[in-house]
């Protein structure tokens, strides 16, 4: 028999007996380089080949949105999208929602099943959004400079409403529920620097702050909308 | 508002973004002018999560990849095995890079990290210093022109003036000048200084100074103050006359002096800040230049609207009307200005026991740089830069063995402190490589190039 296939086997039976996972456990002089030469694919694999890792995170089935034939109007054709883990919008080359400064009045139609942490109905560049505090307040925020309560409390009824709200630089928010303004805040504060351009909706940047239903009709204005 | 359930509404002619998500699957798109469709979050988020395979390696052969981080990458290797796992021994890390530092998104990028951190592990970084003291591009400007932007310098530009030298006009006669719009002038104040030798600004009581360094402080009697408008401020010194001064293109004092510049102490023009951040300009600079020549006010570049184009005694002259650094300089000598706080300095760091911050510096100009850290057990720890010893920390801490041998690349665990750039022949051997056995002098071994006896 070969020596050296002799050798080569008594020094695994004796790692093995040693409990050592591999021969190729560590030892002086080792050496593992990654020289990314894969040129394609999702996988990069060291030269010894005993690492190899498949690039990125998971995407999980429940984390994409789904369109459904559901929505305000109930025609045929109309439809809405349940948002699970979020939408996203790019809006970095030649950017038009980097209106920080305002005025803006954003809207949408909701159907939510439940509210059971602050929600996004969307949000842009981590600056400025709409949505819902955790008891179903209409919120508004200055992301990292003020949340804007109103007093008035969303129920969530798996019906569909119409959302608004209205800020006026200087001046404060307007709230609005199925039309018809609700409250209005004062407030002096305005959107911090953006952070980014981009577009969140139905969660925020990490998939948090996820709303439980659907939107339907999101527009976002740089203007102050009234009621007609 | 489109508060009508059964009825839509057109899109207004201020609606910036509509959507009506009518299509029967993703993306769905705006039905207000721009062209902006929103798409999965999650998908967005799993494309980004991926590294992509570059024809671009420092050999520069066909064939030969690198991997290019985007800030969103994540790769993650679970290390059953343990063969990157490191105690008290000998261990080398080797990487060739090449990024922007101005593309990094954190104060301290990690190109690798074995273990989740906290107290068990190590990594392999550099440091950008503080990135919030880095300086900010406006579209703010004198001329208020579209495309005439201005630099708010915050902690400071630099220029790197070391080859063949233009700036070494320390014997004057020396104009400099530029547009300034401060917000507050709360101490002594830098607009420009070379070399440690000669600067203006102001003092601390705002009045326009021209400053031979360490030699003499020559003030006008017009105090400035700082009203968040834009000024022309010029200061000419004619040697072995004195310094004239102006302000908003008019001469407003005249201070005899015979002093001179003391010698250079650098070659480097510091603009915004001095050289080591202090006597910071609170506010935003516009068209600075410096000339070797004593301008008159007729030569000044004063007139708000309409920039001068730069003279023949123009040595240096910044416009900062790219969207960033590098800001070029306009007359020929290439002399961009950069962030002062550009450096980027290798460190390694034992979790749990200590962050080695080095002074080893690698460029991050967008072309391929090696680096290294070699660890000698109960010694030091050495940082190579192009084959270079660049620091060496004495080091007896060794590592600790990971509590979760999950090693990442280009991150921390969970993506935290990404890089952005390029890695090419990422090599960790176990022990002490020698400088002259460096992956920049010598092609690496892997271990697949081993047999067994």
């Amino acid at each position: 028999m070969d020596k050296r296939f002799v050798g080569l086997m008594a020094l695994l039976v004796s790692l093995g007996l040693m409990g050592i996972p591999s021969a190729f456990s560590q030892k002086a002089g080792d050496v593992y380089m990654w020289d990314f030469n894969e040129g394609s694919g999702d996988k990069v694999t060291d030269n010894s080949k005993q690492m190899t890792a498949t690039m990125g995170t998971a995407l999980t089935p429940e984390s994409i949105s789904v369109s459904n034939t559901d929505s305000p109007s109930g025609k045929a054709g109309d439809r809405s999208v349940q948002v699970n883990g979020g939408l996203l919008v790019d809006d970095s080359q030649s950017p038009v929602l980097n209106i920080e400064k305002g005025p803006i009045t954003m809207e949408a139609w909701v159907k939510i099943d439940a509210i059971t942490e602050p929600t996004d109905i969307a949000r842009y560049g981590g600056a400025y959004k709409f949505g819902f505090g955790n008891n179903g307040a209409l919120l508004w925020t200055f992301l990292g400079i003020e949340d804007v309560f109103s007093d008035t409390i969303f129920s969530p009824d798996s019906a569909w409403h119409h959302i608004a709200m209205a800020w006026e630089p200087g001046k404060g928010v307007t709230f609005f529920l199925d039309g018809q303004q609700v409250d209005f805040k004062a407030t002096t504060n305005t959107d911090r620097a953006l952070q980014s351009h981009i577009l969140n909706i139905g969660t925020d940047s990490g998939g948090t702050s996820a709303l439980q239903g659907s939107i339907d009709r999101l527009r976002i204005h740089k203007a102050i909308l009234t009621a007609a | 508002m489109d508060s009508i359930a059964a009825v839509p509404k057109a899109p207004l002619d201020s609606t910036l973004v509509a959507y009506s998500f009518d299509e029967t699957s993703l993306p769905y798109q705006n039905s207000a002018a721009a062209k902006r469709p929103a798409v999965s979050r999650a998908q967005y988020a799993a494309d980004r999560s991926l590294a992509t395979f570059a024809a671009d390696s420092p050999t520069g052969k066909a064939g030969d990849y690198s991997l290019y981080f985007n800030g969103d990458s994540r790769i993650v290797y679970a290390d059953d095995l343990g063969l990157l796992q490191f105690s008290d021994e000998d261990f080398t890390f080797e990487a060739w890079l090449k990024f922007n530092a101005s593309d990094q998104l954190v104060e301290r990028p990690v190109l690798m990290a074995y273990g989740l951190g906290g107290q068990s592990g190590y990594s392999f970084s550099f440091i950008r210093a503080n990135m919030s003291a880095n300086s900010a591009n406006s579209t703010d400007s004198p001329s208020g022109k579209a495309g005439d932007h201005s630099v708010i310098p915050n902690g400071g530009l630099k220029v790197d003036d070391t080859v063949n030298p233009i700036l070494n006009i320390e014997a004057g006669p020396i104009t400099m000048e530029a547009w300034v719009k401060l917000d507050s002038l709360s101490g002594n104040t830098d607009i420009a200084r070379y070399g440690d030798a000669y600067k203006f600004g102001f003092n601390n009581t705002g009045a326009l100074l021209w400053t031979f360094l360490g030699i003499e402080d020559v003030a006008g009697s017009v105090v400035f103050t700082a009203d968040q408008k834009w000024h022309h401020i010029a200061m000419a010194w004619d040697p072995g006359i004195g310094v004239t001064f102006y302000l908003d293109g008019k001469q407003v004092d005249h201070v005899d002096t015979g002093n001179t510049n003391r010698a250079l102490q650098s070659n480097t023009l510091n603009i915004g800040t001095d050289s080591g951040g202090t006597s910071a300009l609170l506010g935003s600079i516009d068209r600075l230049r410096i000339h070797n020549a004593v301008l008159t006010e007729s030569q000044l570049d004063s007139d708000p609207a309409n920039p001068k184009a730069p003279l023949a005694n123009t040595v240096v002259a910044y416009n900062f009307d790219e969207s960033g650094v590098p800001y070029k300089n306009a007359t020929s000598a290439i002399r961009p200005a950069v962030d002062r706080l550009s450096d980027n300095t290798l460190a390694v760091t034992t979790f749990g026991i200590l962050d080695a911050y080095s002074k080893a510096i690698i460029s991050g100009d967008g072309k391929w740089h090696h680096i290294a850290a070699v660890h000698e057990q109960g010694v030091e720890l050495r940082f190579y830069v192009d084959g270079k010893l660049g620091d060496t920390l004495p080091y007896t801490g060794g590592v600790r063995y990971a509590s979760t041998p999950n090693f990442n690349l280009g991150s921390e665990a969970s993506g935290v402190n990404p890089y952005v750039g390029y890695m090419d022949r990422l090599k960790i051997t176990r022990g002490a490589v020698a400088e002259s056995k460096l992956d920049y002098f010598k092609p690496a071994v892997s271990v697949t190039d081993w047999s067994l006896y």
